[in-house]
């Protein structure tokens, strides 16, 4: 009953409800998001117990920080933001020198949409996913190399836009462009067993 | 725009394997979030709650605090005014002794630390009965040399106030103590008759510059006869 004024809100204002004291808010804002940002955490992580430990952490961050939150971006960027930060963190304690940055060529002259572009040749084997193919595709989006796979998971899970993952991770957009250019291409390769 | 096929793809598979946190995860993070929204207005009560207490505390401390700082200067006020009551209380002796009286003022002086300690008012009462009972003493002769050397010890020493206020209770003749002058000639007279004519001599001369215009009796002039022609 409380929820359903609550539904149509956009996250920015589910969260300066939760600021101003309405839990259902911030109930409304984590089952929006929870999933799609545990995935994100799993598919860096390729492990489930880790996942749900680096859930809880960055949730209970957005908690600490209501108080104080100021919708200047996205609320899904400041969530990935979030996020992004625990698992680096997490990194950085298994391995002090772990980095996603790596050196990418890249191709300032190619349109990321001209190499993202939907191609109807995948289109039905994409519906027709079985659980096995699905394993596989998503193997293969954790196999791809670190920065490449959180471009890809930054758009794919959280939506953000080229400049809010480059924002994100303090590199150029056209880094991102072409990150996110690679990652699509082997993933493609990937499909390319399903036919 | 179309969704890229491998973003599409990608989703697909999602779909298939429904992949998700596990409920406790989501059970203790939404109670973690209502603990948070309770704790804010528990915190404003609590602070509303002990407001008035606190400025009452706050306010008796202050007092307290301002009562103790005023004792306290007060205290340290009566101190440095006795300073020179004592100090002028060391060539009380010279009553009996060769100097003359002018070092009295003097003293006064050199023991003043700070002005508070000229004002007359903050000086305790001075017991005039004590400098005719030493006068009055056999050995008064004694007594004011050790009393000269005692000062000069002091004055050389540099005492502290506090020394000097400690040795207030001891039985001490002063220049604001001399005794009226019709008490003085008694004790000069006195002193003629136990025939200690130096020392009634060495008074009298004292007590002739104090008061030159006082009428002396015959029998403390007894000696001085040729002078009071």
């Amino acid at each position: 009953m409380r929820d359903a004024p609550l539904e149509g809100l956009p996250d920015e204002e589910l969260m300066l409800a939760y600021a101003a004291g309405d839990a259902a808010a911030f109930a409304r804002l984590y089952d929006r998001h929870a999933r799609a940002v545990y995935r994100f955490l799993l598919r860096s992580l390729r492990h489930p117990q880790l996942a749900d430990d680096l859930l809880q952490e960055t949730w209970m961050a957005v908690i600490r920080n209501a108080a104080g939150y100021t919708p200047r971006a996205r609320f899904a960027t400041w969530l990935y933001g979030i996020a992004r930060s625990k698992l680096i963190d997490h990194w950085r304690r298994a391995d002090p020198a772990a980095s996603l940055d790596e050196p990418v060529a890249d191709d300032p002259g190619a349109s990321l949409v001209d190499h993202i572009a939907a191609d109807a040749a995948f289109q039905p084997e994409v519906q027709a996913l079985s659980r096995a193919q699905a394993r596989a595709f998503v193997d293969a989006v954790e196999a791809l190399p670190p920065a490449q796979r959180e471009a890809f998971l930054l758009h794919a899970e959280g939506g953000l836009t080229l400049d809010e993952i480059a924002n994100l991770s303090q590199v150029g957009a056209e880094t991102v462009k072409s990150r996110l250019r690679y990652a699509m291409s082997k993933l493609r390769a990937a499909m390319e067993d399903w036919r | 725009m179309n969704e890229p096929d491998a973003v599409r793809g990608y989703r697909a598979a999602n779909e298939v394997l429904d992949e998700a946190p596990r409920e406790q995860t989501r059970a203790t993070i939404l109670a973690a979030a209502a603990r948070a929204v309770e704790a804010r207005p528990r915190a404003v009560d609590r602070v509303r709650r002990w407001r008035f207490p606190l400025a009452a505390a706050a306010t008796v401390l202050i007092g307290a605090i301002a009562v103790l700082v005023a004792t306290r200067t007060e205290r340290e006020a009566d101190k440095l005014a006795t300073a020179p009551v004592e100090a002028a209380s060391q060539p009380s002796a010279d009553i009996y002794a060769p100097e003359p009286p002018a070092t009295a003022p003097e003293a006064m002086r050199s023991y003043s630390p700070s002005p508070l300690a000229e004002r007359p008012q903050l000086a305790p009462p001075v017991q005039k009965s004590e400098a005719p009972a030493v006068a009055a003493a056999p050995a008064a002769g004694d007594a004011v040399a050790s009393a000269e050397a005692r000062s000069e010890r002091r004055a050389a020493a540099g005492e502290s106030v506090g020394t000097r206020a400690a040795r207030e209770s001891a039985p001490t003749a002063s220049a604001a103590n001399e005794p009226e002058p019709a008490q003085w000639v008694e004790r000069i007279v006195a002193l003629r008759a136990a025939g200690r004519d130096d020392e009634a001599d060495r008074d009298l001369k004292r007590f002739r510059e104090r008061h030159p215009d006082f009428k002396l009796p015959a029998a403390a002039l007894r000696k001085q006869a040729p002078e009071s022609r």
